[in-house]
């Protein structure tokens, strides 16, 4: 009888003990690799704010060090990921924390990881938020303007972005994705194609210039060298979401499901793309 | 004729506690449930509960229940019987509001400690609530009739009080932050009650804002910024934390009009000054909302057309500090439960319906994006560096943005 107790209780403990692990793992859009490290981001349900973790890959998910980090995305529907790309230390990515004094234009921000990773117990919530809108953009955030110029009623609205050598921001509405990139001191509008999301979408560094899409059903697309026209490459079969992994040491992309990843939070992220990833076709 | 002496016995009892007052002692709803086709799923204002249990219990319960109009209310209940000896069944009807009444319906006594117990059975209401028409019932009282002799004759045996929402017609779907709280419903059909077009439930739920006056279900003040630095945007947050900024205001407002099935797109704008470069330097990217005294011009040589200055500007949970301020905040036009709400901003969200655009933070509305301007702000501004800014309070210098999204 006291054996089935203590088994019970222990058996007890673990499962939720296991449930509170997973749950702090909503991961938002993708995790990146570089150095060896992993990086990926959560997004805090009331105050929008984003969490970032970093560990070794050859260390445990569940191990991870985490620290609010001055960026955020809005709550709304439909939902929009947290955009943002690691290139070194230094993060860039779009602030889209739904405040009255955050502004769309300079929302495009770049932030030093090293330097705003660091813990500061003495600021709120609210402090957090407060420097995130203030932080310095990397530019003007003139792909959004001239969108709204085009059209200023969202519909089926969604965007991203990645930065290699240059920047490239997409954005969707209405039926038509607006492909334009920053050489550094100007933005410019590659493309304008016809797509038809009603979700999210992301970017996808394929090498040597290249860009892809990674639609939030995990269909994979390349875009077309020439006109930016999208030609479907992989079709997914799961019938679950997926989230990216962009491994920036060997320059490969590979699909997970979030499942798979809370349900190995015990695992090493090598281990996760080993047995539950698939590698995408650059 | 031991079930007849019985029967005598029970009759005495009812009879006797209705005159003497202390029959609700003796035979008392202790729980009802409401169900139907139709129903609202009403959730309480933190999200915590879906309102679906039970309705009410004579322990103190009390939750509201809602059906789209044209529908029938559906209800169970238990009771419990005190009487030294007690027939095989009885009948119990419920006589409701606007004759909404629930069938007689003859139901077993079970033998509990020292009483016993019965249950009415779910039944629809004699009457659906009528088609197209939003009502509101506070309270929507059942008073509880019973029956010896199968209906033939009735006593008053007890009373359950209840709130009770009808919209106009099915709720729009929720989502992630359109939910059909307790709140929104109580807002919502109590303005619009008896409204059976979209434009007069648009027209009356917005009267819930115009004395800038905006409370929840319990009565507590919905405040706009009652602390300035609040990130809650979203309206679960508001009716969570009960101060929250524009987004969610606008978003109420919305909210009170999609409860009742009405379906409006491109409804939701969010306005901000169009991107236009300053000649100071920095873009045109703030609004001051009155009230704002302009002192002294400090920076009027560097940059005449922006020429009054605020450094080390912080925001703080009551205000505004600087470092130096040629542009100081005073008591503004009145927020939501707040006279003096924050009032520096980059962006505001108000609704839109119709052509007229609702801003339901302060309760007022605008038939033209440019009569905001001049009717709410006092002065443009422009970020320098964090905590820098340069103003002008010569509205002609930019003018608002919008982008609209159906919410």
């Amino acid at each position: 009888m006291t054996k089935r107790f203590i088994y019970f209780i222990f058996l007890f403990t673990a499962i939720v003990l296991s449930f509170s692990v997973r749950a702090q793992f909503r991961i938002d859009r993708k995790i990146i690799i570089q150095n060896n490290q992993f990086y990926f981001f959560t997004i805090d349900a009331e105050h929008q704010l984003a969490t970032i973790f970093t560990g070794s890959v050859k260390q445990k998910i569940n191990k991870a060090s985490k620290r609010l980090f001055p960026i955020g995305r809005s709550l709304d529907d439909p939902l929009i990921p947290l955009c943002f790309d690691i290139n070194g230390d230094e993060f860039v990515g779009i602030n889209w924390i739904l405040s009255s004094t955050n502004s769309r234009y300079d929302a495009i921000k770049k932030i030093s990881i090293k330097e705003w990773s660091k813990y500061r117990s003495e600021w709120s919530v609210e402090d957090w938020a407060q420097v995130s809108f203030d932080l310095p953009s990397l530019t003007a955030n003139i792909p959004w303007e001239q969108m709204l110029e085009a059209n200023n009623v969202l519909e089926n609205c969604f965007f991203d972005l990645i930065k290699t050598d240059q920047t490239t921001m997409a954005i969707c509405n209405q039926n038509k994705l607006r492909i334009n990139r920053y050489d550094g001191t100007k933005w410019k509008l590659l493309a304008t194609v016809p797509v038809s999301f009603t979700q999210y979408f992301t970017l996808v560094d394929r090498g040597r210039g290249k860009i892809g899409l990674l639609d939030a059903q995990g269909d994979f697309y390349h875009f077309n060298d020439q006109n930016y026209d999208l030609r479907l490459v992989r079709k997914n079969t799961s019938a679950k979401s997926q989230l990216l992994i962009v491994n920036k040491d060997n320059g490969k992309n590979y699909i997970i499901s979030p499942e798979a990843i809370q349900a190995g939070t015990f695992n090493t992220i090598t281990q996760l793309i080993n047995e539950s990833a698939i590698e995408l076709n650059n | 004729m031991r079930n007849q002496l019985l029967l005598f016995l029970c009759f005495c009892c009812v009879y006797l506690g209705a005159t003497a007052q202390d029959f609700q002692y003796n035979f008392q709803v202790t729980e009802v449930k409401f169900s139907g086709i139709g129903s609202i799923a009403i959730k309480d204002d933190s999200l915590a509960t879906t309102y679906s249990t039970a309705h009410w219990r004579n322990t103190g319960l009390r939750e509201p229940a809602g059906w789209a109009s044209g529908n029938t209310m559906n209800a169970t209940a238990n009771f419990e019987f005190q009487c030294a000896k007690a027939p095989d069944s009885i009948t119990i009807r419920g006589l409701g509001n606007d004759t909404i009444n629930l069938p007689a319906r003859t139901v077993k006594l079970l033998p509990a400690t020292a009483m016993f117990t019965c249950t009415y059975p779910i039944s629809p209401a004699t009457k659906n609530f009528p088609t197209g028409v939003v009502n509101y019932y506070a309270p929507f009282n059942i008073y509880w009739e019973i029956s010896f002799d199968k209906g033939l004759t009735w006593y008053r045996a007890d009373t359950s009080d209840h709130k009770i929402y009808v919209t106009k017609s099915a709720p729009m779907a929720e989502n992630t932050n359109f939910k059909y709280f307790h709140t929104v419903l109580e807002l919502s059909c109590k303005n619009a009650k008896g409204q059976t077009t979209d434009t007069g439930i648009i027209s009356k739920c917005w009267s819930e804002f115009t004395d800038q006056i905006v409370l929840n279900h319990k009565g507590d003040s919905l405040h706009y910024y009652k602390n300035y630095l609040t990130s809650n945007t979203q309206l679960p947050l508001l009716l969570k934390y009960r101060t929250a900024q524009c987004y969610t205001f606008a978003q109420l407002f919305a909210a009170l009009i999609k409860v009742q099935g009405v379906n409006k797109t491109n409804n939701y704008v969010f306005i901000t000054p169009k991107a236009v470069a300053s000649p100071c330097g920095g873009t045109i990217d703030r609004f001051l909302v009155k009230n704002w005294k302009f002192y002294t011009k400090s920076d009027s040589s560097a940059c005449p057309s922006f020429p009054y200055r605020n450094v080390g500007t912080t925001l703080t949970s009551t205000g505004y500090t600087y470092t130096s301020a040629d542009v100081v905040d005073q008591t503004g036009i009145d927020g939501s439960c707040n006279k003096n709400p924050s009032s520096f901003f980059n962006n505001h969200q108000i609704t839109k319906y119709d052509g007229v655009y609702y801003d339901a933070c302060y309760g007022v509305k605008f038939n033209l994006l440019t009569d905001i301007k001049t009717a709410a702000f006092d002065a443009w501004g422009v970020r320098l560096s964090p905590g820098t800014y340069n103003f002008t309070n010569d509205m002609s210098k930019a003018d608002l943005a919008e982008t609209i999204t159906t919410w």
